[in-house]
């Protein structure tokens, strides 16, 4: 509500009777300030002329459900006529620069006292015509001449470095502390590709691409590589220096990127900053080296000196181990250093009298990545199984990790071991020879010399044999059986792998048949083979597979039987070439075969051969044959029963998170724990394995950083600088007590905004946004905009009451708000992620419903409606959601009437009490004004000056009482709400009010008018009752009650013989009232019947005098009737 | 009575004949009333009180006649020009011609009748 209104000035527009007139200032920059008014005026020495015809209407714009979003406008009919037009005024000057200045005066009052209506401009275009000689022009708010972008554009032109991507992109305008931002780049270096590839020592280094804004000489960056040039010709430039800087100079692959090595510029928005912190490159950090930090500028910006790269970490891990290195003090352990030294086979030992195994790492290790993971690794065996004790494992920093695994079943030691034989034979021509051993020293005569290696290890070789055959009959008829004896010597009973194979091939002619072919061995075992065809081909092959494990002699035969008959004509056979494919074993050094032989024996008389094999090479590397001593033997003992060596892992990864620092000087203990087993633990080696994320360079061109704005981050702030700064408007016109009076507000509750406002949005748009964000209105009025928080119900102070004979004849109606309008459901989203590329980049949620308007009307909401990108507390996103939903859920009504220039001073937001003359029963309802229009008087029309007001009523207020609210009662109610009150409730009753209701303990009542209680509640001690009026109560007090009167109070209590008497006008027995005053108490002294329920041993005090009888005789019985005879 | 007589600087226009009745000197008030919910009037001024006078030209003379249609077109230039108005009790007004046309019939020979309305200058 206006409250720059002079005495004068409200004087005027109060009175039934006035004399309003508007005058106007056109406010022309050249032709300077023009003043107009309806009729000639003289004020204050300066003539307004009467050339307005028509005010028209000062139409409000603003929509009553979305009310940041007003525009006024008024349409003026200027008379144009005369030598010089009003309308030359606007040949020199656009009219859309020309401010309007409309204020209301009353005639005879002070030009002092005349209050400006509001401030507007022109709107282009104007108009006028010759036939009418009038001038119509449009006046609007001054706010839709701040229609600016909220930033500058990326162009070209401005930013001819600037990375073309990013051509284009905003400035924006950040507000408090937004977080982390993206930047965008402002300065780029060209950047060709490696035409070939190019070693370390290339000087002429040619590239693909546009090379024109590459300098004629400078520095390139290929890789990691930095190098010099002078020259650039034909795509081609002359290097002058590899490796500058520290780099290293290397080859470098076709297709490589080159850059000129220069500043890359990367703006931050629109600045000036306080701070800029946590600058990344792709999510991770670069080196702080790297770039510099310029945050004071208007467009601050982070500038890298060569192209921006973060260090980051590979995706695979690769494992290291950490050695340990040293033997920590108060080692007890038996050779402690074998546990971490290189040799192979050494352990140490720890054991009963050597329990405790200490050792550390303290080379410094390079740090070559990110540790993902880390395990102690212990290599260990024991000198014997155990049972009972164990080894504990220790770490510095963690403590006990466990302990050693104890060998298990089949943990058994084994043992391969190699023995080196020499001789002095050189295997020249094979076959047998002594060996003369020399031991333990290497034989030096003859190292190098041959052993057959055409038998494998374990079989001693192949006989093969020559031709046997032809063997036949002819004539006939006659049959014939002919037998061979495959004989085995010296074979060993394990040679059940041997082979035998036959080659038969067989000539028939005439009538002859080869009728059967046996096999029988030597150990019982035979087949045969029939009709075998009389042509046959082919190798019998016989293996060695059945032959017994257990025969005796070690000399086999293996018998054939080829069985003949001729009917006329012949048959023969020959056997070409046998092998027998010995499979004979090399059992021990005891049990060589060195003198294995066969032979064929094709019976009789018909042929005989011999084959003695034992000439045959059938030795293997290793293998010895038979020794004129006796063998030497390879002795291994064990102690005990040692067990092979077993590995332990334990993770470290569930204790801590280990970085490179955390192992040095990192000591592993491990104790000797027990005495019931007595053996020896021997530790080979412990280690540290560790997971390893590599570091490589990320180059890249996504920049961000977390900044903060200078100064207060309240709405108020913000909407005041971008006012000021954005749209240009003069500090002047903005209304510092609102302003400060909504900062109050959101101070008191928190309300601080931080995020980005694009740089492509309007000042409105951005102001609109802000509003909504802050349950705020900008409203222009009185040539002032101010700022008014939507304040919850409970905090409403009442601006005006406006009663009926301040409201024009008939002209309310009401407008109910759209069922489809309501929300009830709300999911409001804060806390936006600036830098993510997500579809909902919003990290905070608060949902609220309203349960009754479900039940209502079903789930209505507006998901898109609640994106608060610039909230990031969950207190505030709280507040707000709060107040929407409570605005929302129910259907609004919306007020309309019209009111006389005597509400002049009201303006939109403000709170009203509207009491209708009867219309829909209006009585003090609460209303907040949306809009105000105002309808200019004119005589020649019959008009009136009338403000038209749409205010509106929410329905929640109505409604939506329940436990636990305050409750403010504007009128005469008649309330059987039968609600219970709580602790510390404050029942607020403005006018008479009937109240059926209980109260508990506490309930504190504050009745400023006449209150007719009907409470039949129990008062419980110690309650306090304050009444500011003449109460009736009907109460029941307790033991210890204390009640305080203020006013008259009439207790009526039972009184019987005594004080009154007999016959004074009393009944005997009746009922006597007992006037007290305040602040009477009752010492109560003895049993009473009171109605007030005291009893025996209540203490109170009596100020003022009592007057009872207690019966007969006072005090005692014995003193006879009363204190007062009968009859007095 | 007095004959009415213009008066413009050193032009002067002497009626011969007297002005008719009825006489009337009508005050108009720019205002606009308004009624409130309760029926409590409401008043707003918007302008000064206008008066004029009607002057009632009943049998002018022709010599009245062109003085008249002279004064309306050179002199006061129709309401271009205000002037002084001598009325019937020598009483001066300064005045305007309201009449965009000075429109006075002939009734007879050498008799005009019409009507010029005169508004008071404040």
């Amino acid at each position: 509500m206006r409250n720059d209104l002079s005495p004068e000035f409200i004087s005027s527009k109060d009175s039934t009777s006035s004399a309003p007139r508007q005058l106007v200032v056109f406010k022309f920059e050249k032709a300077g300030d023009v003043y107009l008014s309806d009729q000639d005026i003289t004020l204050n020495g300066i003539l307004y002329r009467g050339l307005i015809t028509d005010w028209g209407v000062l139409e409000d714009s603003a929509d009553p459900e979305d009310d940041n979003s007003e525009v006024m406008q008024q349409t003026i009919i200027i008379d144009n006529s005369g030598s010089v037009p009003f309308s030359n005024l606007f040949l020199g000057e656009d009219p859309e620069n020309v401010e309007v200045e409309i204020y209301q005066w009353y005639e005879g009052i002070a030009d002092s006292s005349k209050a400006l209506i509001d401030r507007f401009v022109v709107q282009d275009p104007i108009s006028f015509d010759e036939s009418s000689s009038s001038l119509t022009i449009d006046l609007v708010s001054l706010s839709l001449r701040y229609n600016n972008k909220m930033g500058e554009v990326l162009t070209l032109s401005d930013w001819p470095l600037a990375k073309s991507d990013d051509i284009g992109k905003g400035l924006d305008y950040p507000v408090g502390s937004p977080g982390e931002v993206k930047t965008i780049k402002s300065k780029d270096q060209p950047t060709a590709l490696l035409d070939g590839p190019i070693i370390s020592n290339s000087v002429s280094i040619k590239v693909l691409g546009d090379v024109s804004k590459f300098t004629q000489s400078g520095i390139l960056q290929i890789d990691e590589e930095l190098i010099s040039y002078d020259s650039l010709v034909d795509n081609t430039f002359n290097a002058t220096a590899r490796g500058l800087y520290g780099t290293l100079a290397t080859d470098h692959m076709d297709g490589k990127s080159v850059t000129r090595y220069a500043t890359h510029s990367y703006l931050l928005g629109q600045g000036p900053l306080s701070s800029v912190s946590n600058v990344k490159v792709a999510g991770y950090p670069p080196p702080p080296s790297l770039y510099t930090i310029y945050k004071d500028e208007e467009y601050p910006r982070i500038d890298f000196l060569g192209g921006p790269y973060s260090v980051q970490f590979s995706a695979a891990s690769n494992v290291e181990s950490i050695d340990i290195d040293n033997t920590a003090s108060g080692n007890t352990a038996w050779q402690p250093h074998y546990s971490y030294d290189d040799k192979p086979g050494t352990s140490s030992l720890i054991s009963e009298v050597y329990p405790s195994l200490r050792v550390k790492q303290t080379d410094i290790n390079n740090n070559t990545g990110q540790i993902t993971r880390s395990i102690l690794t212990i290599e260990h065996w024991s000198s014997n199984f155990y049972y009972n004790d164990r080894a504990e494992v220790w770490v510095e920093g963690i403590g006990v990790l466990g302990y050693l695994s104890r060998p298990a079943s089949g943990d058994n030691l084994v043992i391969i071991g190699d023995v080196d034989i020499d001789h002095e034979q050189d295997h020249v021509s094979g076959g047998k020879h002594d060996h003369p051993f020399v031991d333990p020293g290497l034989d030096t005569i003859n190292p190098l010399h041959d052993h057959s290696t055409d038998a494998t290890e374990g079989r001693i070789g192949n006989a093969q044999f020559g031709t046997y055959g032809p063997y036949g009959i002819s004539g006939g008829p006659a049959g014939e059986t002919k037998e061979f004896n495959i004989w085995f010597n010296g074979l060993h009973k394990q040679a059940s792998g041997s082979v035998i194979n036959l080659p038969f091939s067989f000539i028939t002619s005439g009538d002859a048949d080869l009728q059967f072919i046996d096999v029988i061995t030597d150990w019982g075992g035979s087949f045969t083979f029939e009709y075998l065809p009389s042509d046959f081909t082919g190798t019998l092959t016989i293996n060695g597979g059945s032959w017994p494990a257990e025969y005796s002699t070690l000399n086999y035969k293996v018998k054939i039987r080829v069985g003949l008959y001729v009917t006329s004509g012949s048959i023969s056979f020959t056997v070409q070439n046998p092998i027998i494919d010995y499979s004979a074993v090399v059992g021990s050094t005891n049990y060589k075969q060195t003198n294995i032989w066969s032979y064929v024996d094709v019976g009789g008389d018909v042929n005989y051969e011999n084959s003695d094999i034992s000439g045959l090479q059938i030795k293997d590397v290793g293998d010895v044959e038979n020794f004129t001593g006796p063998n030497r033997d390879l002795n291994l003992y064990t102690e005990n029963s040692p067990t092979k060596t077993m590995v332990d892992r334990f993770d470290l990864s569930d204790y801590i998170e280990p970085t490179w620092d955390w192992f040095n000087d990192r000591e592993i203990r491990i104790n000797y724990i027990g005495t019931a087993d007595n053996i020896n633990i021997l530790v080979t080696n412990i280690s540290f394995e560790v997971y390893v994320r590599k570091r490589e360079r990320v180059y890249s061109d996504n920049v961000t950083a977390e900044i903060v704005l200078p100064g207060d981050n309240k709405p108020n702030d913000i909407i005041e600088d971008i006012l000021i700064n954005k749209a240009g408007l003069p500090a002047s016109f903005i209304d510092g007590s609102s302003f400060t009076a909504a900062g109050d507000f959101y101070g008191a509750n928190g309300y601080g905004l931080n995020g980005i406002i694009p740089a492509s949005s309007s000042v409105r748009d951005a102001i609109r946004n802000i509003l909504r964000q802050s349950r705020s209105r900008l409203i222009w009025n009185a040539g002032k905009c101010k700022l008014v928080v939507k304040e919850d119900f409970e905090s409403w102070s009442f601006d005006k009451e406006i009663l009926p004979e301040n409201i024009q004849l008939k002209s309310i109606s009401a407008n109910r708000q759209k069922l489809s309008d309501v929300i009830n459901k709300i999911d409001l989203l804060y806390d936006k992620d600036w830098v993510s590329d997500s579809v909902d980049p919003f990290k905070g949620t608060v949902s609220r419903i309203d349960s009754d308007s479900i039940l209502k009307n079903g789930i209505r909401e507006d998901r898109g409606k609640w994106l608060f990108d610039l909230v990031t507390t969950q207190s505030m996103a709280t507040s707000l959601v709060n107040y929407y939903i409570s605005t929302s859920a129910a259907s609004s009504t919306f007020y309309n009437f019209n009111c006389y220039l005597d509400q002049f001073e009201l303006e939109k937001e403000d709170k009203l009490k509207l009491t209708s003359s009867g219309f829909n029963s209006m009585v003090k309802l609460p209303l907040v004004i949306r809009s105000i229009r105002r309808i200019f008087g004119s005589s020649e029309a019959g008009q009136i000056n009338l403000l038209n007001f749409i205010a509106e009523s929410f329905r929640y207020i109505i409604i939506n009482l329940s436990l636990d609210d305050q409750l403010s009662i504007l009128e005469s109610v008649n309330v059987v709400k039968g609600f219970i009150f709580e602790f510390n409730e404050i029942a607020q009753a403005e006018e008479e009010v009937l109240f059926q209701y209980n109260n508990i303990q506490g309930d504190l009542q504050e009745i400023s008018e006449s209150v007719l209680a009907v409470a039949g509640y129990a008062k419980a001690i110690n309650e306090s009752i304050a009444t500011s009026e003449a109460t009736t109560f009907e109460l029941l007090l307790d033991l210890e009650s204390i009640v305080t009167v203020t006013e008259q109070i009439s207790i009526l209590r039972d009184y019987g013989f005594g004080s009154g008497g007999f016959g004074t006008g009393v009944r005997f027995g009746g009922l006597k009232a007992w006037g007290e005053t305040n602040p009477d108490e009752a010492l109560i002294v003895e049993q009473l019947g009171f109605d007030m329920g005291f009893s025996l041993g209540d203490d109170q005090q009596i100020t003022d005098n009592i007057y009872m009888s207690d019966g007969f005789g006072s005090p005692n019985i014995g003193d006879g009737f009363g204190a007062t005879p009968f009859g007095a | 009575m007095a004959k009415v007589k213009f008066e413009l600087g050193a032009n002067v226009l002497q009626f011969e004949v007297s002005k008719s009745y009825p006489d009337s000197n009508p005050i108009e008030k720019a205002q606009v009333l308004d009624r409130t919910a309760t029926g409590v009037l409401r008043v707003e001024t918007f302008g000064i009180t206008i008066r004029t006078k009607k002057l009632n030209l009943i049998n002018i003379t022709k010599n009245d006649y062109d003085g008249l249609i002279d004064w309306f077109d050179n002199i006061s230039n129709g309401a271009a020009n205000s002037f002084t108005y001598y009325d019937q009790d020598s009483s001066t007004h300064t005045v305007r011609m309201l009449n965009n046309i000075c429109d006075i019939t002939q009734v007879g020979v050498n008799r005009y009748n019409g009507e010029i309305i005169l508004e008071v200058v404040q």
